[in-house]
């Protein structure tokens, strides 16, 4: 068996209240708990360092154009400057939820996959190990080869799905993106796969 | 030159509507967490500085 340490939490224990909503059969194992690898959220943590620098830069030209009246607009930059960085903030925690509360739970059983979209709103798909056909690990790119990370991409024999509401995925195919190693957890999936194939048969 | 009364106002609506999208948010961490992640820490983290730069601002003001 490969090293599936960094895919599941040390202890885990599937009666938890946290778990209820995955409605878990009474046999059913939570044996994997893989989150969306941490280099995915590069580009936001990029954008609002960026946007971050902006009120900074307004305070530099209004310095410039206003020189020593600015004393009497101070209140207003105050604001404005405090109600920028609260939005960014805000912003960033709401991506963040985004991007930590998309969640792949592979069971003895099933493979569910949580798609947090946005505030309220949470898509739950599931599909059985049987169902599966073909794992697919697609890594490419200079970020994802260095952090090893990429897109995963389950062929089922039912309707498919995809994490991202513009992009749903193809047809007949189980699509997550930004998956820590996807070829070991391609090969996790297989494995129980068989596993399940060899258990039923018996 | 806008009235301070108008500032403040503005601000105060711009805080209530943040403070009730934060809200949604919190729930939504205290709802779905899984025991030991990291959603605990980061929303602690989001409320400390939510919290510097009200502070922060408040003192601005009061200068």
């Amino acid at each position: 068996m490969p090293d599936t340490s960094v895919l599941a939490p040390a202890s885990l224990d599937a009666g938890d209240p946290a778990f209820l909503y995955l409605n878990l059969h009474p046999h059913e194992e939570i044996k994997y708990v893989i989150r969306h690898h941490w280099a995915g959220f590069l580009g936001t943590i990029g954008i609002v360092l960026a946007l971050a620098i902006f009120p900074l830069l307004l305070i530099f030209a209004a310095r410039l154009a206003l020189g020593d009246q600015i004393a009497s607009y101070s209140m207003l930059l105050v604001v404005l400057v405090a109600s920028f960085y609260i939005f960014l903030l805000t912003f960033l925690f709401g991506s963040w939820i985004n991007y930590y509360y998309d969640i792949i739970f592979i069971t003895s059983e099933r493979i569910i996959n949580i798609a947090q979209e946005g505030l309220l709103a949470r898509k739950s798909s599931e599909l059985t190990l049987d169902e599966v056909q073909n794992v697919t690990a697609d890594v490419s790119g200079f970020l994802q080869s260095f952090f090893n990370y990429g897109i995963l991409v389950i062929e089922t024999a039912g309707a498919g799905t995809g994490d991202n509401p513009h992009t749903p995925g193809l047809q007949g195919y189980f699509t997550v993106h930004d998956t820590p190693n996807p070829n070991l957890v391609a090969r996790v999936i297989m494995d129980l796969h068989h596993k399940n194939e060899i258990h039923a048969r018996l | 030159m806008i009235p301070t009364s108008y500032i403040l106002l503005g601000y105060s609506i711009f805080l209530l509507m943040i403070l009730v999208i934060n809200l949604l948010y919190f729930f939504q961490v205290f709802k779905y967490r899984l025991p030991g992640d990291a959603s605990l820490v980061v929303t602690a983290i989001h409320l400390a500085l939510i919290i510097v730069i009200l502070l922060s601002s408040s003192l601005f003001l009061n200068a």
